[in-house]
């Protein structure tokens, strides 16, 4: 197992790499250079030229990517182009907002899309099956951007109840939350509701109930350690996407996250923004990966067996 | 011999799916004594899983459907049990040891917690039931320091070794052994077949055994009903069945005439002609009639009824060598 996670931790660096590589020689083959950016376009012509020498635009492609890399290794992913702060000092800013969004988006979604996916399975065809499917649907196909709408109309409005915009007390995660989790715990329920009717009809579930277990006992005992795993991987992977910044709940609530950030970032092509956020969400994303596998480990000792080999 | 301990009457079962109703048990009844061994034989579809299901009331919800009949256990009617009831008889009273032992285990629980889970639920302490898991992991020959393992740890024949002591923790009164020995192969099968009959000896258990093998059948068992889409063509003793000098139902004939005879030279088997009905669209009159060999006029119209050979001296009812089919209620009428 230890060896499994020294290996996992080991891929991390081609895979760093490569993304890199790619992000960094996309930014490259687009037109525009740091001086004009930084300096403005009605600067001189010498002050830029003389910019963009010292930041070592004019070196060839490689050598600027070897340059970058190394100065990364050193903890130095420059500053940003447009705010000259540290570009980690910019990310971390920002990226704590979105994680709040992101934990409390996806914990809200297991909360509702697992037990409701759990109930819509062992009461299939019932009301409450055909009501959770048909509500399933519907979260899943109203845009978030409009529901964010509509919601500051009604809660922001009309009632005054929570704040339309910006971050600051509780108050103001809640719509944002909820935008974001909607779909996802639509999308959960629907998984959970799947895997699970296939576990039920396992023979190793006719066994529990052979045995005289409970309804109850064979579910949450027997069945529901079976039907997580695709609900973990799918669960991780849509943490994954949120903490990559979540574009339109931060558009609609004027929230300042990650997502918003990279995109101003990408436009004004603030190239070590770009650069330092995409390498550390990939980072991130890695580790979720890592944790969803060792989280399988935990629940199926069969993928456990197979990482200790 | 007094009450009985399971007694089947009239069982009918059937399922319903959206398109279909498949009449899987057409009426059957059976009767089973302390310690005696039933051998339940048929082709896959002859129902046989289903009355072993009906038995525990383990169909599958909202399909499976008992439209008639009564069982009896022990002189109480299970159908009429409450579902709490009815799951402290499970496991307890009446186990089942499933077709598959490759699917039949939880593969994310350890093979101890699965043993020891059936014996809390049925009167076991915490304290008192590991010592119980190793009992029955070394009745069944399994090294009880392995209970910490994993079903995928296991071969195919230590798995159904593990199901059986699953099935025999609680030394339940009735044992029934869904096909115990198709999934393993023909040595293992033999060990798996002597071992389940010492531990039943030893806990007096009666068993039906539910098969398509004829030759496991003589080894364990003490009385065989041969099914048939649904039905019960042939009861009676073992000796009764397998008496080749006795009168028997066309359809037990048949299977006994496509087992290969070693003494002679034969270039083919000899099957029974065509299929088994499909039991959502089932013949009129005898459901074997398309098929039989001797099948007469009254066979495609009426549905025969069972006919009572008297095989054994002193038997009645159930209990002697009856037959469903037209060639013997002719027989019986002219003498």
């Amino acid at each position: 197992m230890h060896k499994y996670v020294i290996k996992r931790l080991l891929l991390l660096i081609p895979i760093l790499l490569g993304v890199a590589f790619i992000v960094f020689s996309i930014l490259s083959l687009t037109p525009g250079d740091p001086g004009t950016l930084i300096l403005g376009e009605t600067a001189p012509r010498e002050a830029i030229e003389k910019l963009n020498e010292q930041l070592g635009f004019n070196k060839p492609f490689l050598v600027r990517f070897a340059d970058y890399v190394i100065g990364a290794l050193h903890g130095d992913f420059g500053t940003s182009y447009r705010s000259g702060l540290p570009v980690f000092q910019e990310i971390f800013a920002r990226f704590s907002i979105t994680l709040t969004i992101a934990v409390l988006a996806i914990l809200t979604a297991l909360f509702v899309g697992i037990p409701a996916g759990i109930l819509s399975a062992v009461k299939q065809y019932s009301a409450a099956d055909v009501i959770s499917t048909v509500a399933a649907m519907l979260m899943a196909a109203i845009p978030g951007f409009w529901l964010g709408l509509m919601m500051i109309i009604l809660f922001s409005l009309k009632l005054g109840w929570l704040p339309s915009y910006g971050v600051g007390s509780f108050a103001h995660y809640i719509m944002p939350t909820l935008i974001l989790a909607i779909p996802c715990s639509a999308g959960l329920l629907r998984l959970t509701r799947t895997t699970m009717l296939e576990t039920i009809r396992q023979d190793y579930i006719r066994t529990a109930r052979a045995k005289g277990a409970s309804e109850t006992k064979v579910i949450w005992k027997h069945a529901l350690k079976n039907a997580l795993l695709p609900v973990i991987t799918v669960a991780g992977m849509e943490f994954g996407a949120l903490l990559g910044g979540t574009v339109i709940a931060e558009a609609v609530f004027s929230i300042p996250g990650v997502g918003m950030m990279l995109l101003t970032a990408i436009r004004m092509k603030d190239v070590p923004l770009v650069m330092a956020s995409v390498i550390f969400l990939a980072l991130l994303f890695c580790f979720i990966m890592l944790l969803i596998d060792l989280a399988h480990a935990f629940v199926d000792p069969r993928v456990k067996a197979m990482y200790s080999r | 011999m007094g009450e009985a301990l399971l007694k089947i009457e009239d069982l009918w079962v059937r399922y319903n799916t959206d398109e279909t109703v498949v009449y899987a048990v057409n009426g059957i009844s059976l009767e089973l004594d302390k310690g005696e061994n039933l051998g339940l034989v048929g082709e896959t579809g002859a129902g046989k899983t289903t009355t072993a299901l009906s038995i525990l009331r383990l169909l599958p919800k909202g399909i499976g459907q008992v439209t008639g009949g009564s069982i009896l256990f022990e002189g109480i009617d299970l159908f009429g049990l409450k579902e709490g009831d009815m799951r402290n008889i499970r496991g307890s009273k009446i186990s089942m040891i499933f077709q598959d032992p490759m699917t039949s285990l939880n593969p994310v629980l350890t093979v101890g917690d699965q043993i020891s889970e059936v014996l809390l639920l049925h009167g076991y302490t915490k304290e008192t039931v590991q010592n119980r898991v190793d009992e029955m992991l070394e009745l069944v020959g399994i090294p009880s320091k392995r209970k910490a393992e994993y079903p995928h740890q296991f071969s195919g024949g230590m798995k159904q070794r593990i199901v059986i002591a699953i099935a025999l923790a609680c030394s339940p009164m009735l044992l029934i052994a869904d096909e115990p020995t198709t999934a393993l192969d023909v040595t293992i099968q033999a060990q798996v077949l002597e071992m389940m009959n010492d531990l039943k000896q030893q806990i007096n258990t009666s068993m039906i055994l539910i098969t398509h093998d004829l030759g496991v059948v003589a080894e364990m068992c003490d009385k065989v009903a041969i099914m048939y889409a649904g039905e019960i063509v042939e009861h009676g003793t073992l000796e009764d069945v397998y008496d080749p000098g006795r009168e028997h139902h066309p359809y037990t004939a048949g299977l006994f005439g496509s087992i290969p005879d070693l003494t002679k030279e034969e270039d083919r088997l000899s099957p029974i002609g065509g299929l088994t009905p499909d039991p959502a669209d089932l013949p009129a009159g005898c459901k074997f009639h398309p098929r039989c060999t001797r099948c007469m006029d009254i066979c495609r119209e009426a549905q025969p009824v069972d006919v009572d050979l008297a095989g054994d001296a002193g038997h009645t009812g159930h209990t002697g060598h009856t037959i469903k089919c037209h060639l013997f209620g002719q027989w019986s009428a002219q003498s």
